[in-house]
């Protein structure tokens, strides 16, 4: 499958036989080629966890490979830092976006860049250079307004205007769909095709497949570190394409039942939060989750859904509005509290609370249980039953560790997931709060988490599933909310029929559900607000 | 693509080494220091500095354990038992700081609480009712109490006012001298004494000797026992298992419903406890009076010991034990050859920066992490990897 030496066009970067080995004993990259031809989009394929990413942050000067050899422009490079990468014209807009959110997008574009001798840049020319260098390539930006006014897609526009005033000519854009509605998926791909028609080049990193097909020319698979192949993208089917990312067939269907709704467990009523900087967060959010049930939550990233989640979990109090379990409204609501009434709690940000990366796998499943029998007696732990629990988890669960005494920091992104899913999944709760459950995570880790969460409702435990993955919320709830600016803007029933694109709607503002419709979902009325001010 | 190593041993070396390579730069400095201005020649010169130098470390690294009558090598009893009783007071404040540390608390207070510590226990030393056996233990703690309750104030403020336990801890520590020093002068005072001490203990609060000709005291088996037992709460206990997860990851240990701060307030008290024994111990051990003009010093000794044990309160009894042992040596030398035993210092503090600095010999572990990768990778593959 390889063919290296087949190119018709010319390479503008060539990497060869580079090693990654991070220092917790991971190898990211091994013996990896790749070669990308002057003006072609790219695409670089792999599963979460394959080492796209760190690939890239080696070609841009943030890792520092272990060994091997970069030819940019036919010549020998040492790429030390970002700072050598940008010079060399080499842009990257990485995962998680690197803006100041205080800021105004032209002066995010042209921070710490040097204004041309003599004259420092006045406001209206910094507006202009942006403005131009965004039209120049059809990316028009709001550049007067601050970052955090913006919406996601805007944000990734700046960033790549970013790259493009400093004069880029190969663009990395590391997951770029991932934080997209289908509607400005589609933008983004128009502005790609622009700047490869202008004579930039493009390496586009992704897992999904229908994406590769529309947008790239050729792509590079890779798998656990190592390329599998590098192929035309008119030659390959997606089935090829997956067999290639996954090593088999993936049978991605999960088969479930009708649901059998129980009483209602978790109810949030009219929900507010006022964040430190006086911005309304969440507007009067309401809704419930029954035993047996799976409630999906859509919705572009911060809108809302990490304070609501907080909140529910007992991490942080609202401005206003109640959180009631079982009917039972809870007044001291804590982390404590939250668990002993029977929730548990997959965070999303998993490396800051979900795990403690220097303590083993046993102490990081007993971590909300360690109290209890058989983990300890009389305040005196129990270290034979610890090992031998957390061994029957390691077997349940999948985790692929050698040890149960094994610090979590030395586990894959996937493994380290399914630590806390495993902890969180024993808890014997009667509701789950699963934040961004899958993110990040290889296919078949998160395969066996949907059908988890799918098995645990089964089991009469209620589901609240906030999710960025549109495709995994369609597939696994039973009924969804799309919030928007911190408000319920959407619910539907029946998931049946229902489209990412009809979601997209929702999550971009385009619509809006009428009041009538949201009856007993979005409750804002005058003396609500009126109540905020105050 | 999970691989066996052992950090730990990597410690181990890196500790091993850096020892080694402060000890071969104390030995560089006397070496040149010592080569006379005076020498016949060049390598006269060198001839006798090295001379000196061997002489001189001689005495530094075996003059705590060995005496020489003529050539004959005898055991340094006399050395040996102070290097013992000079140790119990590090150990302690050693302990007391891993207790902080392991939390990821950065109270420096351990210097205002022995100290403190040491002032009420001279109180109750001097005049609490002279009941044998019960006298010394109502002393060590009256010096636990007033310890922990030192470290209340920077562990309140923290709590309730998010004051920097770093600073706060800091300030109590020049608090508890002068104030102490006020104490000890306005009412105990041994107004018969030439220089600024109480008035001399009970013979009831002495601790009992374990050799009483060079004054071996028990402080050294307290201090040994607290090592384990401290060991045995941090790692075997759910209080110690709040403890370590919250140094860890604090973030983390509040999700999984841990009450955090509760529990950082629990560890400053914990600590100011252990702390409050340190100097109290030397005192009604080796000592008959509290006479301390200033802050022994201890409590740093303490964070530095913590911080090479890593907070493992087995390994802060070997740190402890270690610096004694180098202190008494350098005393030794510095009675028996002109040679300053200041010295000392210069080589504990190549030692604590060497073993401190991440970078030291990480470039080693990073080789022989990918020098490990491969193999596994050339295993898995089959495949021949350059
Ligand atoms: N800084 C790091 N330290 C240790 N391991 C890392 C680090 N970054 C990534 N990894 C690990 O390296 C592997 C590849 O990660 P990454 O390059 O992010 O993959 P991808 O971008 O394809 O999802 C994963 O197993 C991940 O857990
Ligand atoms: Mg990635």
């Amino acid at each position: 499958m390889k063919e290296m030496h087949s190119d018709t066009g010319v390479s503008i970067l060539e990497m060869r036989d580079i090693w990654k080995v991070y220092p917790n004993g991971v190898i990211a990259n091994a013996n990896v080629d790749i070669q990308v031809r002057k003006g072609e989009i790219h695409a670089l394929l792999g599963e979460n966890g394959a080492g796209k990413t760190t690939l890239m942050k080696i070609l841009f000067g943030f890792e520092h490979p272990s060994s091997g050899k970069i030819l940019y422009d036919g010549k020998e490079v040492a790429i030390a830092s970002p700072h050598k990468a940008i010079a060399m014209g080499i842009g990257m807009v990485h995962q998680h976006f690197m803006l100041v959110p205080s800021l105004t997008v032209a002066e995010n574009v042209l921070l710490g860049m040097e204004p041309k001798k003599g004259l420092s840049v006045g406001m209206a020319k910094a507006f202009e250079i942006v403005r131009q260098a965004g039209n120049q390539y059809g990316l028009s930006v709001p550049v007067e307004k601050k970052i955090e006014d913006i919406s996601v897609g805007m944000r990734q526009r700046v960033e790549i205007i970013k790259t493009l005033v400093r004069g880029a000519n190969l663009i990395i854009l590391d997951e770029p769909t991932a934080v997209l509605t289908p509607q400005e998926t589609v933008e983004l791909f128009k502005a790609l095709r622009i700047l490869v028609d202008r004579g930039k080049t493009v390496i586009f990193i992704t897992h999904k497949l229908n994406e590769v097909k529309q947008i790239a020319d050729r792509i590079t698979v890779l798998r656990k570190g190592h390329v599998v192949g590098t192929a035309e993208v008119k030659d390959m089917t997606q089935v090829e394409m997956s067999r290639m990312m996954v090593g088999r067939d993936v049978e991605m269907v999960i088969e479930k039942k009708p649901a059998v709704v129980g009483p209602e467990l978790l109810c949030v009523k009219k929900l507010h939060y006022v964040r430190e900087d006086k911005v309304a967060v969440l507007n009067g959010v309401s809704f419930s989750v029954r035993a047996g049930e799976i409630l999906g939550i859509a919705g572009v990233e911060g809108n809302g859904q990490t304070e609501l989640v907080q909140i529910i979990t007992g991490l942080l109090s609202p401005s206003k509005g109640d959180i009631a379990v079982n009917e039972k409204v809870m007044r001291r609501l804590n982390p404590k509290t939250a668990r002993k009434s029977g929730m548990s709690h997959i965070p999303s940000d998993r490396m800051v609370r979900g795990v403690a990366l220097e303590s083993t796998v046993e102490e990081n499943v007993i971590s909300d249980r360690y109290f209890k029998k058989p983990f300890s007696a009389y305040g005196i732990q129990s270290p034979r039953k610890i090992t031998r629990f957390t061994k029957g988890l390691i077997d349940q669960f999948d985790i692929r560790v050698d040890s149960s005494k094994r610090s979590v920091k030395m586990l894959s992104g996937g493994n380290i997931q399914k630590v806390v899913v495993a902890r969180e999944f024993t808890a014997g709760a009667k509701i789950i709060i699963a934040d961004q459950p899958t993110r990040g995570i290889d296919v078949g880790a998160s395969d066996f988490i949907r059908r988890q969460l799918v098995e645990e409702r089964d089991q009469g435990v209620g589901v609240l599933l906030i999710s960025a993955d549109l495709t995994e919320l369609l597939e696994v709830s039973d009924r969804i909310l799309v919030l928007y600016r911190g408000e319920v803007v959407a619910h539907f029933d029946e998931v049946e029929g229902l489209t990412e694109e009809t979601l997209g709607e929702y999550m971009l503002g385009i619509k809006r559900m009428s009041e009538d419709d949201l009856k007993g979902y979005s409750q804002e009325t005058a003396t609500d607000k009126e109540g905020m001010e105050r | 693509m999970k691989l066996k190593f052992r950090i730990d041993t990597f410690q181990l070396y890196r500790t091993g080494i850096a020892i080694g390579i402060a000890l071969l730069l104390g030995y560089i400095i006397i070496f040149f220091s010592k080569i006379p201005s005076d020498a016949a020649s060049l390598w006269e010169g060198v001839r006798a500095g090295f001379d000196n130098a061997n002489e001189a470390f001689k005495w530094f690294l075996l003059g705590p354990i060995v005496r020489w009558r003529g050539n004959e090598m005898l055991f340094n009893e006399r050395g040996a038992i102070q290097w013992l009783n000079e140790s119990v007071p590090i150990i302690i404040t050693g302990l007391a700081v891993s207790i902080v540390f392991s939390a990821k608390q950065f109270n420096i207070g351990a210097e205002g609480q022995l100290f403190m510590g040491a002032v009420a226990a001279t109180f109750v030393a001097v005049h609490f009712p002279a009941i044998p056996v019960l006298h010394p233990i109502v002393v060590i703690l009256t010096a636990m109490v007033t310890g922990a309750l030192w470290a209340v104030v920077p562990a309140l403020m923290k709590a309730k006012l998010k004051a920097s336990e770093l600073v706060s801890s800091l300030m109590m520590n020049y608090v508890a001298l002068y104030m102490g020093l006020f104490l000890i002068k306005t009412f105990i005072r041994d107004t018969k004494a030439g220089s600024l001490v109480s008035l001399p203990f009970a013979a009831t609060a002495q601790l009992p000797f374990i050799n009483e000709r060079y004054r071996l005291h028990i402080g050294i088996v307290i201090a040994v026992v607290s090592a384990v037992v401290i060991w045995w709460i941090l790692r075997r206990t759910t209080w110690g298992y709040q403890v370590r997860l919250i140094g860890d990851n604090i973030n983390f240990a509040q999700y999984s419903g841990i009450a955090t701060q509760s529990v950082v307030f629990q560890v400053q008290v914990a600590s100011g406890a252990v702390a409050g024994m340190a100097g109290t111990l030397e005192m009604i051990g080796y000592y008959d009076r509290f006479l301390w003009l200033f802050s022994p010093g201890y409590g740093w000794d303490g964070i530095i010991i913590a911080t090479l044990a890593r907070n493992n309160p087995l390994f802060v009894l070997v740190a402890a034990l270690f610096f004694s042992y180098i202190r008494v040596g350098a005393k030794i030398m510095g009675r028996n050859t002109d040679i300053a035993p200041e010295i000392v210092s210069i080589l504990q503090a190549a030692i604590i920066l060497l073993v401190t600095a991440e970078a030291f010999l990480s470039g080693l572990k990073q080789r022989s992490i990918e020098k490990r990768a491969r193999k596994v990778e050339e295993a898995l593959t089959g495949r021949e990897v350059k």
